[in-house]
């Protein structure tokens, strides 16, 4: 008796395994930060004066001014994805080229505003407000710092043909969440 | 045996009631201890907020990526049928 083998209709994927893995991620990300902002706004709440009168004050407006730059990376990350579905592989190379331009104009400009920062007093022993400044502000950018890698290494891929969808999806995801909560940690530490 | 049974059921009704009164004890200083090192008010509503808050990010996470999936299943399904 002859048995008849069917194979079983492979199913389409609803995301590939890597940006699966980085939703996770980003939902474990998002746990620590809240965390992070948690312990802020109780310690801060406890307090006669904050931040602290003897501390030097955070630069708010130039801050505000370099968040445009990493809003701006979004957004070119956004429209490098849409080129990178169309086929349009060289305008999504150069899209790429200025959000990761802008990202690192943002890192950059957030280290020298640390330098001034340290320079004038607010160290990470001078307070708690500056325990918590370097802490949650410096998670972020070590996230920021990371995703660049990581962008970087997508833009050598696609300029060499190579990159694939799933790997400039998953680089995506993260930096979509580093854009996203950095509103978020502005208005918690900057102007709280 | 009448009295017998009375006073274990006294007794036990008694360590019952201790047991309840210890727990609902610790419960208030449990509360007190989150934010012991201040007695603003402040600082009480800023537990409670971010308590509710890290309570309700999470569910709000996974229910956000279920009706994602559900939602991009439905669409290769109907990309599947479409061809």
């Amino acid at each position: 008796m002859q048995e008849t083998q069917t194979t079983p209709k492979r199913s389409k994927k609803i995301a590939s395994n890597g940006v699966i893995a980085m939703i996770m991620f980003v939902g474990c990300e998002v746990m620590f930060f809240m965390a992070l902002i948690s312990a802020y706004l109780i310690v801060s709440r406890g307090q006669l004066n904050w931040p602290p009168l003897d501390q030097p004050r955070l630069p708010v407006e130039m801050t505000a001014i370099n968040s445009i730059f990493l809003m701006l990376s979004g957004y070119l990350m956004f429209i490098s994805n849409r080129k990178f579905i169309s086929k349009q592989k060289e305008k999504a190379t150069s899209y790429l080229f200025y959000a990761v331009l802008c990202a690192t104009f943002f890192v950059i400009v957030q280290g020298w505003e640390w330098m001034n920062l340290i320079f004038n007093g607010l160290t990470m022993f001078s307070s708690t407000y500056g325990s918590f400044f370097y802490l949650v502000i410096g998670s972020h950018a070590l996230h920021a710092f990371a995703a660049i890698i990581m962008m970087i290494y997508i833009y050598i891929q696609m300029r060499a043909g190579k990159a694939s969808s799933s790997a400039f999806n998953t680089s995506q995801v993260f930096w979509y969440f580093v854009v996203g909560i950095w509103p978020v940690l502005y208005i918690t530490v900057y102007l709280n | 045996m009448a009295s017998t049974l009375y006073y274990s059921i006294l007794k036990l009704m008694i360590t019952r009631v201790m047991l309840l009164l210890i727990l609902l004890g610790a419960f208030l200083n449990l509360e007190a201890c989150s934010v012991c090192f201040s007695a603003k008010d402040g600082t009480r509503y800023a537990y409670y907020g971010t308590t509710v808050l890290l309570s309700l990010v999470p569910l709000f996470m996974v229910g956000f990526f279920i009706r994602w999936a559900y939602k991009r299943a439905k669409a290769l399904e109907e990309e599947s049928q479409l061809s």
